[in-house]
């Protein structure tokens, strides 16, 4: 079984496929992020992921892949939705396995941000006051291809 | 040369669609850029969009060939 991966799912993360941990593991960390009821003072009802899927998966591997080079980690896991959520489902989970917690904090925290910032999802947000908003994401850096 | 083109999230509504299949003789995706911006009054800073061509992300300098599929990325918003 491969040690890492990534996948987009259009079901539900609450009962997520088992995780085969490696037995040199003592520690796994578990990153869960769920839609808010509220961003920047409005009320939101829902919201919709949506994907550039192929180049979404491709750029979501690379980042696990760095994870194991970067740090003293042995197992990643990412699983994004894409589809309408209502407000507390999951989002995405990022889960980390290594033989010591410190690694797997700092990894786990590392590569929810790298997804925040690399992989091609969007979030479009409803809001009870009416209308909606394709949410950006304030840590991204300017990019271009330049 | 004929390339499909693919607009995400903000950028498909900006242009109104979300792929399209044009034949064109730009010679880079910078240029296919500009010309889709003059033809469909797309908004977005190109400062802020991130091409890619054939899945893959590349430069604003790569050349387009025939069959390309270009896509243009406003800026991600996962998590």
């Amino acid at each position: 079984m491969s040690r890492t991966s990534f996948s987009l799912s259009e079901t539900g993360l609450e009962d997520l496929p088992s995780w085969e941990v490696p037995e040199s593991c003592g520690a796994v960390v578990s990153f869960w992020g769920q839609v808010r009821k509220h961003n920047e003072g409005k009320k939101v009802l829902r919201l919709e992921y949506s994907a550039y899927e192929s180049l979404a998966v491709k750029e979501g591997l690379r980042i696990v892949t760095e994870a194991l080079e970067r740090f003293e980690v042995e197992a990643v896991r990412v699983i994004h939705r894409v589809g309408v959520l209502d407000i507390g489902e999951v989002a995405v989970v990022v889960e980390v396995a290594s033989g010591h917690r410190g690694e797997a904090f700092e990894a786990c925290r590392w590569v929810i941000d790298e997804v925040k910032q690399r992989v091609p999802i969007w979030k479009r947000e409803f809001y009870e006051q009416g209308g909606a908003e394709w949410v950006a994401c304030h840590h991204s850096p300017i990019m271009s291809g330049n | 040369m004929t390339l499909t083109i693919r607009y995400f999230a903000r950028l498909g509504e900006e242009a109104g669609k979300k792929f399209e299949i044009l034949e064109t003789t730009c010679f880079s995706v910078r240029e296919l850029w500009n010309d889709r911006v003059h033809v469909l009054g797309l908004m977005m800073d190109q400062n802020l969009v991130k091409p890619a061509c054939n899945d893959e992300f590349c430069s604003w300098d790569t050349p387009l060939s025939a069959g390309a599929v270009v896509a243009f990325l406003p800026p991600v918003a996962g998590g």
